[in-house]
């Protein structure tokens, strides 16, 4: 698992985290601010893009 | 009588109910659902794409957006009379962006008239079908039952998680356009006088409207907070009623994408292109993974690893293409309607209310065979489509934004993705165009990495198209005496009930013509 974290680059794990929330994870109690996190997560790849990761 | 050979009556009413002759329509068959899902992406891809050049389009955009959201809201069934605290949100947005708009009108300092933003304009459209669509429907919705309570109360609250992103999309446009403001007065030897409050680059005359979008997007935000993921729960979806959905959806994207590349070359329209052909091969591999599962298709690690490939391959351009981009480019209507319903149309099958189904569940959906069919046959169409795109990259005289293009130029050299200029450092676009946000000629690093970029995209859909031709040839549920008899049994049910022209009579045709790729195949 970790070995698989290693291959990618922050972009494409941010990326796939994205996409997880495309249909938001409702099912798991903890993530209450499921839209803050949408945001997060795009900024967070419009800056990685940005930085060129 | 039988020397006549001219075709029946009941030969051509046949075709009629053939499920191989795909009706097209230009019409928008997505549910109210599926259009607000629809906002939800096209929001993120504006967040995730935004910059400083787009903060004017933006800005004259926000309020329509917000008023056909109102419009939307307001058609939803089951409004108390009155005031009602729950539309006290939308009401004060409304009213914000209200005020936004007639400071804006017949504004001559910035941002001044000008063009709109073509994705929030595309967000306004649909959320204008969606409302059309609940007005003409929403008389028949129970409202007073739980459960569609709570799917009106999920809608609302889809509404406002697209206003949130879109406002914040607009608030980061305007940072970073201060942000360039300053560092353009800094090289030129100004000075600027930094701002105190938000962040210091919402400097005049960006600042105003920091605080001005900060206001709307800290009321969608209050709505939300705590409310998103339990609203959503009781979001309702759609029972299948159409087997042949993502077919036509396909086949209409297929013929919507070449029309587009026929035309002039539009970037914003290779863009979605691009993209639409990413999201072909992502939802394609969670396709190919459940049919493995219900014994529709062979499993296999080279088919998947194929698509994965040629799905980033895909992204890859996507995202060279999209520097080519100006602020306020359109985009080719239908192709952007074609693009919406086949991401509507996949996530009809792979996703379950709010989330992605299993490969099980899946796997159990009556569709699913004629769904993974009609993707392996876009995988394989899209090698062709990767050549056309590919012949883009060498068109003459290619422009685009200044700084996205010199920000690309230095970025490619520096990663070695571009040769190395024998002169050494080059200044690939002149300061001065970047200042005026001038559209510029594509530098040499750019159409380089361009045209590899595009050569890589062809090379992998080719592999993809390959092994997706030759899983759709191996289908055991399409092969005579393949092993899914239930399968069959279970799709027959189906196509009886959905195309039949009589109640419990089969189908005309045997299951294993139901998939002869006709629409697609001739058409790439």
């Amino acid at each position: 698992m970790l070995a698989d974290l290693e291959e990618r680059t922050p972009l494409q794990l941010l990326t796939e985290a994205e996409e997880l929330t495309r249909p938001l994870p409702l099912h798991q109690p903890d993530l209450v601010h499921g839209s803050q996190l949408v945001v997060d997560l795009c900024d967070l790849i419009r800056e990685a893009r940005g930085l060129g990761y | 009588m039988a020397t006549d050979l001219r075709p029946a009556y009941a030969d051509i009413d046949e075709e009629l109910f053939d499920v191989d002759q795909i009706p097209m329509t230009s019409r928008d068959v997505r549910s109210v659902g599926e259009m607000l899902f629809d906002v939800d992406y096209l929001a993120r891809q504006l967040l995730m794409d935004v910059g400083g050049d787009d903060a004017g389009t933006l800005l004259r955009s926000w309020p329509t957006m917000v008023a056909a959201a109102e419009d939307l809201w307001a058609s939803l069934p089951g409004r108390r009379p009155g005031v009602d605290e729950r539309d006290r949100p939308i009401t004060s947005l409304s009213a914000q962006a209200a005020t936004i708009e007639s400071s804006l009108s017949g504004r001559q300092a910035w941002p001044g008239q000008g063009p709109t933003n073509p994705r929030v304009d595309q967000m306004t459209q649909t959320l204008l079908n969606a409302a059309a669509l609940v007005r003409r429907y929403g008389a028949e919705i129970p409202h007073e039952q739980t459960e569609a309570h709570r799917d009106l109360e999920a809608a609302r609250t889809r509404i406002m998680h697209g206003l949130y992103l879109t406002a914040h999309a607009v608030n980061v446009a305007l940072h970073d356009n201060g942000r360039n403001r300053v560092t353009d007065a800094r090289e030129s030897g100004r000075r600027v006088q930094l701002a105190q409050h938000h962040s210091p680059y919402a400097v005049a005359p960006t600042g105003v409207w920091v605080d001005r979008i900060s206001v709307c997007e800290n009321t969608a935000r209050s709505y939300l907070t705590d409310r998103f993921p339990q609203a959503l729960a009781g979001e309702a979806t759609r029972p299948v009623d159409n087997p042949g959905r993502l077919a036509q959806a396909l086949a209409n994207w297929d013929i919507q994408s070449h029309r587009a590349l026929a035309r002039d070359l539009e970037p914003s329209n290779v863009l979605l292109i691009t993209r639409t052909q990413g999201l072909i091969a992502g939802a394609s591999m969670v396709l190919i993974d459940a049919a493995a599962t219900a014994g529709v298709l062979e499993p296999s690690d080279r088919l998947v690893a194929a698509i994965a490939d040629a799905g980033r391959s895909w992204s890859n351009l996507a995202s060279r293409w999209g520097d080519l981009v100006p602020p306020a480019a359109r985009l080719d209507e239908p192709l952007a309607r074609a693009a919406a319903e086949v991401r509507a149309a996949y996530r009809h099958i792979t996703h379950d209310t709010t989330t992605l189904a299993t490969p099980e569940a899946i796997a159990a959906c009556p569709e699913l065979p004629q769904a993974t069919m009609a993707s392996l046959r876009a995988i394989g169409a899209g090698s062709e489509l990767a050549h056309v795109v590919a012949e883009k990259a060498d068109t003459p005289n290619l422009t685009g934004p200044a700084r996205a293009l010199s920000r690309r130029a230095h970025n490619d050299v520096e990663s070695g993705l571009a040769t190395p200029p024998a002169e050494g450092d080059v200044v690939w676009v002149s300061p001065a165009d970047i200042l005026a946000r001038r559209a510029v000629r594509v530098p040499q690093p750019v159409r380089e990495t361009l045209r590899s970029a595009s050569t890589a995209t062809a090379a992998a859909a080719s592999t993809a198209a390959a092994s997706a031709m030759l899983a759709h040839s191996n289908c055991p549920s399409y092969r005579p005496g393949g092993r899914s008899v239930t399968a069959h049994a279970q799709y027959d049910a189906h196509v009886t009930s959905a195309f039949s022209p009589q109640p419990g009579v089969p189908p005309r045709k045997p299951p294993c013509s139901i998939d002869r790729s006709a629409p697609v195949g001739p058409l790439r």
